[in-house]
């Protein structure tokens, strides 16, 4: 473990917030839309659950990244799920065919925007301890 | 900026490289989505899928609605053939071809405790391959058998329908002519105001579609039609002196 570890909330690194943007985009959104039928198949676009794919996606990703990148990315993969979201909810999610009336359609976006947020941290965050563990095994290796 | 700039992360261009693909994929997404929406309300699926039997069958539906108005099937536009075509390359060739041939350049290439290289936009371009490889092997299989089977359900279905359609009209074609012997003085080879003595003339016993037997009693005959294409149907019903057919049964599929 070197000092680079240490927990900076304030310090975002914007090239990793686009790159975990951009992966989600290429390993989310576009396997879906190319395997639609199967998506049709398998699972309706309803709200539950489509926020049950789309936060396996995001978790997937954002562990991807946290293991990746070196130092603590968890905010980065976080704001990045959220601004996914932002994408995914015109392109693929049913939510603007709900009967809601205002309040409530924006309570259930801001509540998707905040899970999706809490979704990429969690599992930027599980992928900083497994790069953590890996990081623990290697030099008992050498 | 960040304490991580100085660290070779990422390779010379990667950020716009992949901003670059992204936005493509975000354009195909849009794309997509308006098709969707075109389309969707006549209960097609999406044309940017991959599969191009979703073409095929829209293609399909519009011939046969052609052909209900009657006019000529069409070919395919040259923009659909394109919308088949193009997904087809990219994910039935172009994707396996850079992954297997990436996946053994990595293999070969393989360097033990090399450390971990920079982020180059071959990787994840490679990842999105393998993704999308994965993905149509995992699919195609149900798909094609799910398929199949509405496919096959709904020619069974057809095939049934026609055939109970073609029972009633010889159904129709036998009362005409239980009708006639009811009619017909017996000095006439007629019954004389009674269907005793009636039988399904020897050319429509047995046709294509089905084999037909009658119970004649005095005021009525009870025509029993049973299928010959699916045993399991049959069709009965009753002509009166009227010559009204009443009390349809239907049995099996027909029901």
């Amino acid at each position: 473990m070197n000092d680079t570890r240490t927990f900076r909330l304030t310090k975002i690194d914007w090239r990793w917030l686009v790159v975990t943007y951009c992966f989600l985009v290429l390993f989310h959104l576009l396997p879906s839309l190319l395997e639609l039928s199967l998506w049709q198949f398998l699972l309706s676009r309803e709200t539950w659950q489509f926020a049950l794919w789309a936060g396996g996606g995001i978790a997937l990703v954002s562990a991807y990244v946290g293991y990746r990148s070196t130092g603590i990315t968890i905010l980065e993969p976080g704001i990045a799920s959220m601004l996914y979201m932002a994408t995914l909810i015109p392109t693929m999610s049913k939510i603007r065919d709900i009967h809601a009336t205002g309040y409530r359609l924006v309570g259930l976006l801001v509540a998707l925007h905040l899970i999706a947020f809490l979704v990429g941290c969690f599992g930027a965050a599980v992928g900083e301890w497994l790069q953590m563990q890996r990081e623990k095994k290697q030099p008992a290796r050498s | 900026m960040s304490h991580r700039t100085d660290s070779p992360e990422f390779a010379p261009g990667f950020i716009w490289q992949i901003i670059l693909l992204t936005f493509v994929v975000l354009c195909f997404a849009l794309y997509s989505r308006g098709q969707e929406g075109s389309i969707g309300k006549m209960g097609v699926a999406s044309p940017t899928s991959i599969f191009p039997w979703m073409i095929g069958g829209k293609q399909t539906i519009e011939n046969g609605l052609r052909a209900f108005s009657g006019k000529p099937p069409e070919p395919p536009p040259v923009g659909d053939r394109a919308k088949a075509l193009g997904p087809v390359l990219i994910t039935l060739v172009l994707c396996p071809t850079v992954f297997f041939l990436e996946w053994r350049r990595r293999r070969l290439a393989k360097a033990p405790g090399a450390g971990r290289p920079p982020l180059r936009i071959s990787r994840p371009f490679y990842a999105l391959c393998g993704l999308v490889t994965v993905f149509v092997a995992v699919a195609v299989g149900p798909i094609a058998f799910f398929g199949e089977i509405s496919r096959a359900d709904l020619r069974h279905a057809q095939a049934v329908q026609g055939n109970r359609d073609l029972m009633i009209n010889e159904l129709n074609i036998l009362a005409v002519d239980a009708a006639q012997y009811f009619i017909l003085p017996k000095s006439f080879g007629g019954g004389g105001r009674s269907f005793i003595g009636y039988s399904v003339p020897q050319t429509n016993a047995k046709t294509e579609g089905a084999f037909y037997t009658v119970t004649a009693t005095k005021n009525a005959a009870a025509f029993r039609a049973t299928s010959t294409r699916f045993p399991s149907c049959a069709i009965q019903v009753k002509v009166d002196s009227l010559r009204h057919m009443r009390e349809w049964i239907y049995e099996g599929e027909f029901r």
